[in-house]
């Protein structure tokens, strides 16, 4: 069993509009370990939403492959393939079905994967409602009768309900308030902890992946400008893009604006050695 | 020292009334702005802080069901009961930027068009030519490369950041006594969130307004405002100068947003409770901070 349970290689991904071809990502080659927290930052048009909807097939990549587990990953090839990458999205509102009560919304992986008999799926969404912090009475509410934490709490429990070995969040926590927002990045940690789980968790702030990644790989107009361990990331960024990125952040606390002010510093002395 | 305040809201409240059911939306808050002053207004979503923007530039006091009692002035013109006045004067003494400038600026319309519209309810009586002009000379004002060609463009041909330039230049041109600053740059990417701080600094020191900005995010308001009013659930909980409130944080509810804020230093993740008893703690006011009248400071 490899320690890259992720890897992409030399991927690339082209649209065509019209007569113009929009080259998303280029010559990408990613390696997200088994059971880290990975932080692809980068902003719009980074092309980091790209690479999410390539691991997760909803796009096939126009270069280049996706390993996962060792495996070739095809765009919509194997199910059970599938059924171990998952994802939560930015907006959970528009994430979940609003006509469908909350326990139906995570139970449907459990349906469309043919998990467990009628009794176990309904036993299991308890449990998993339990696990992200929610009463299991709130398996019969709607999305519309929940707050945007207790929305997001729900996306979780259904990104967990398949039993996956890798979710791709997609910017989970910038619809929310900063103290929801504290919580739910305290339960994505801990979930991590307890059921070893791999993230590729897609941002374009990266305060806000700061307590929670491993590793991080920025991202700019569709290029991996830079990537290795958080500390280092942070602490002395190589790549002119990072600086600036770090450089832009608002901060709280003077003891990250020394950080900042370190980083500006060091893209106005070329000389500057790590 | 009255005289130069530009934003007065004293004892405000708000209610919402659906059939026999009456929401009480703001409880009873007070601040003011000065001259050339940027004052903060932070607080989460469902606090009362943009309803109270949407007071000040009088959208909401017609608005059947809405219950309004206290004061709000705006450059001497009473708005709490007669929005009529200051609906008049939107545009002119006050005006807003929002969140997201590309929903906020409509598409059917090139800029140049609605940069007319705004001259216009500005009371400028311009010559087409006159009015290009200034259209142009507001555009290079916050640094637009080509201010021609942005005239002419529909604001989807503009980037996100090139749209707020647009908001901001709009929103200054009739050299309003108060400008409502909603969140602004929020919807975009970090680095033009911080050039659109920076510039919209850089305007209004030139131009002397006065600035209510609307947030929810501390470490935007530390970079930018010199006043900060924290609001939780319709009632203001603390008040103080942005040194005071960060060097010293003392409300309950304050010190846990200051925690829960994402940090770019290490500091593992916060244990914190999504609301707690104490965040209804009585306001608390810094030293040399208060209402006008109220303190002698």
């Amino acid at each position: 069993m490899s320690d890259i349970l992720l890897r992409t290689l030399g991927l690339g991904k082209t649209f065509t509009v019209g007569r113009r071809t929009v080259e998303a990502l280029k010559d990408v080659n990613l390696e997200v370990a088994r059971g880290e927290c990975h932080a692809v930052v980068g902003e719009s048009g980074s092309g980091k939403s790209t690479l999410a909807n390539i691991v997760l097939g909803i796009h096939p990549a126009t270069a280049g492959e996706v390993v996962f587990d060792g495996k070739p990953l095809h765009y919509a090839g194997d199910p059970t393939l599938r059924r171990r990458i998952q994802l939560v999205q930015q907006n959970p509102l528009s994430a979940l079905n609003s006509r469908r009560r909350v326990g139906a919304s995570i139970r449907l992986p459990l349906d469309v994967h043919r998990i467990g008999t009628r009794a176990e799926r309904a036993t299991r969404v308890a449990s998993l409602l339990e696990e992200v912090g929610l009463a299991p009475e709130m398996a019969r509410r709607t999305p519309a009768s929940l707050s945007g934490g207790q929305r997001q709490r729900v996306a979780i429990a259904r990104a967990l309900a398949a039993n996956p070995d890798l979710i791709v969040l997609d910017e989970p926590t910038s619809a929310l308030d900063v103290l929801v927002q504290a919580r739910v990045l305290a339960l994505l940690d801990r979930l991590r902890r307890e059921r070893g789980l791999t993230y590729i968790f897609i941002t374009h702030d990266l305060a806000v992946v700061r307590a929670l990644a491993d590793r991080i790989s920025v991202f700019a107009e569709g290029r991996m400008v830079e990537t290795g361990p958080a500390d280092r990331i942070f602490n002395a960024p190589q790549a002119e893009f990072t600086r600036n990125l770090i450089g832009a952040v608002p901060v709280a606390t003077e003891e990250e604006e020394r950080l900042r002010e370190r980083v500006r510093s060091m893209g106005r002395s070329p000389g500057f050695a790590a | 020292m009255r005289g130069d305040i530009v934003l007065r809201i004293a004892d405000l409240t708000l209610g919402f009334r659906r059939g026999r059911h009456t929401a009480e939306v703001l409880h009873g808050i007070s601040l003011h702005v000065r001259r050339g002053e940027k004052v903060a207004l932070v607080g989460e979503s469902g606090s009362g802080k943009s309803v109270t923007a949407r007071l000040a530039l009088g959208r909401l006091q017609q608005e059947k069901g809405t219950l309004v009692t206290g004061t709000i002035e705006v450059a001497g013109i009473e708005a709490t009961r007669d929005s009529a006045r200051i609906a008049a004067a939107r545009g002119k003494i006050v005006s807003m930027i929002f969140q997201d400038p590309t929903s906020a600026l409509n598409p059917v319309f090139r800029i140049g068009e609605v940069f007319n519209e705004v001259l216009r309810s500005g009371g400028q009586r311009l010559s087409r030519r006159a009015a290009r002009e200034k259209a142009v000379r507001a555009l290079a004002e916050v640094h637009i490369p080509d201010p021609e060609r942005c005239l002419d463009s529909y604001p989807f041909q503009l980037s996100g950041g090139m749209n707020q330039r647009v908001m901001i230049a709009m929103a200054l041109v009739n050299e309003p006594a108060l400008l409502l600053a909603d969140e602004p740059g929020t919807a975009l990417d970090v680095t033009v969130q911080a050039q659109t701080l920076k510039l919209m600094n850089e305007m209004i020191e030139r131009h002397g307004t006065a600035v209510l900005f609307i947030s929810h995010n501390l470490s935007v308001v530390r970079e930018f405002a010199d006043r900060v009013y924290v609001i939780y659930r319709g009632n203001i909980v603390e008040h103080g100068r942005t040194e005071q409130i960060f060097a010293e944080p003392r409300h309950p509810y304050t010190r846990a947003l200051m925690q829960a804020a994402p940090k770019l230093v290490a500091a593992g993740l916060p244990d914190l409770p999504e609301t707690s008893p104490a965040f209804r703690d009585p306001l608390i006011v810094h030293e040399g901070c208060g209402e006008p009248g109220e303190v002698a400071a």
